[in-house]
């Protein structure tokens, strides 16, 4: 599946899970690379992080759950 | 079911109110978005102004109608709107929040499993309560000072943010209390 392609179908995705099947179909081996192919792919920016959880890999799949919904939410803009 | 107009009336105020159980400090967020539309506006105040000055000395009514399309285009720019938004999901965990921008949309993201801020018996639980709002209250800190909309971004480090953000939301916190304690113990609000 071409880049526009997956682009187009994380957009329209009513909610994250669905935008993260999406990208579950590319077969990423970690959350760290599906951020990277996000950055990469859409505009956003990380203001705040409060995190009281101890592993890195729990950490990045709260950021990558949350860009998804920041990104998913601009797109209601008017 | 028919429902008499009474019923459904209220039906839609408690649907109203459950929801508005789920937000926290609210009002801030809301006040925040003024803030922002605030700066926005004095902004493009000047240019508009320069437009205006320009439109005193046109005379064809078709230049002018432009001219006033224009500013009417500054003023209405969807993209230079700024929206906060608040989400709760399952892949936060207890405590743990982020919020991100993306576009003209700030995203705070909460853990689902603190959304609804009553006990299975429909009594609020309001140390869990004071955890989300204090959580919000921080998220609402990095909007405000951190974000670079109302307030010249600093090189601080990622500490030092936190800090300032922890700082910000007790006293947000605080003033929201204080205000509370003068409204509730007012005999006044009983009538409100």
């Amino acid at each position: 599946m071409n880049r526009e392609k997956i682009k187009m179908l994380i957009l329209l995705s009513n909610n994250v899970e669905e935008a993260d099947a999406v990208l579950n179909r590319k077969g990423f081996a970690s959350v760290k690379e599906k951020i990277v192919y996000l950055e990469g792919m859409f505009d956003f920016t990380i203001i705040g992080r409060q995190d009281k959880v101890l592993s890195e890999e729990a950490s990045d799949r709260m950021d990558y759950y949350a860009i998804l919904s920041a990104i998913l939410n601009s797109e209601w803009e008017g | 079911m028919i429902l008499s107009t009474e019923e459904y009336i209220q039906r839609s105020a408690t649907k109203v109110n459950n929801v508005s159980e789920k937000y926290q400090l609210i009002h801030a967020t809301f006040a925040i978005e003024k803030l922002i539309e605030n700066k926005r506006k004095e902004s493009i105040q000047e240019e508009i102004a320069g437009i205006r000055e320009r439109m005193d000395a046109v005379t064809d009514m078709d230049v002018l109608r432009s001219m006033s399309e224009q500013i009417r285009k500054i003023k209405t720019d969807p993209g230079s709107k700024i929206r906060i938004v608040v989400d709760y999901l399952s892949a936060i965990e207890a405590d743990n929040a982020r919020t991100i921008r993306s576009k003209n949309t700030f995203c705070i993201c909460l853990p689902a499993s603190m959304e609804n801020v009553r006990n299975a018996d429909g009594k609020i639980d309001f140390e869990r309560m004071s955890r989300l709002r204090q959580l919000m209250a921080h998220e609402l800190g990095h909007i405000v000072l951190h974000s670079g909309v109302l307030c010249p971004c600093e090189t601080l480090s990622e500490e030092e943010k936190e800090r300032e953000a922890d700082f910000f939301a007790d006293t947000l916190i605080n003033l929201r209390k204080k205000r509370n304690g003068e409204i509730y113990s007012d005999e006044h609000f009983k009538d409100i």
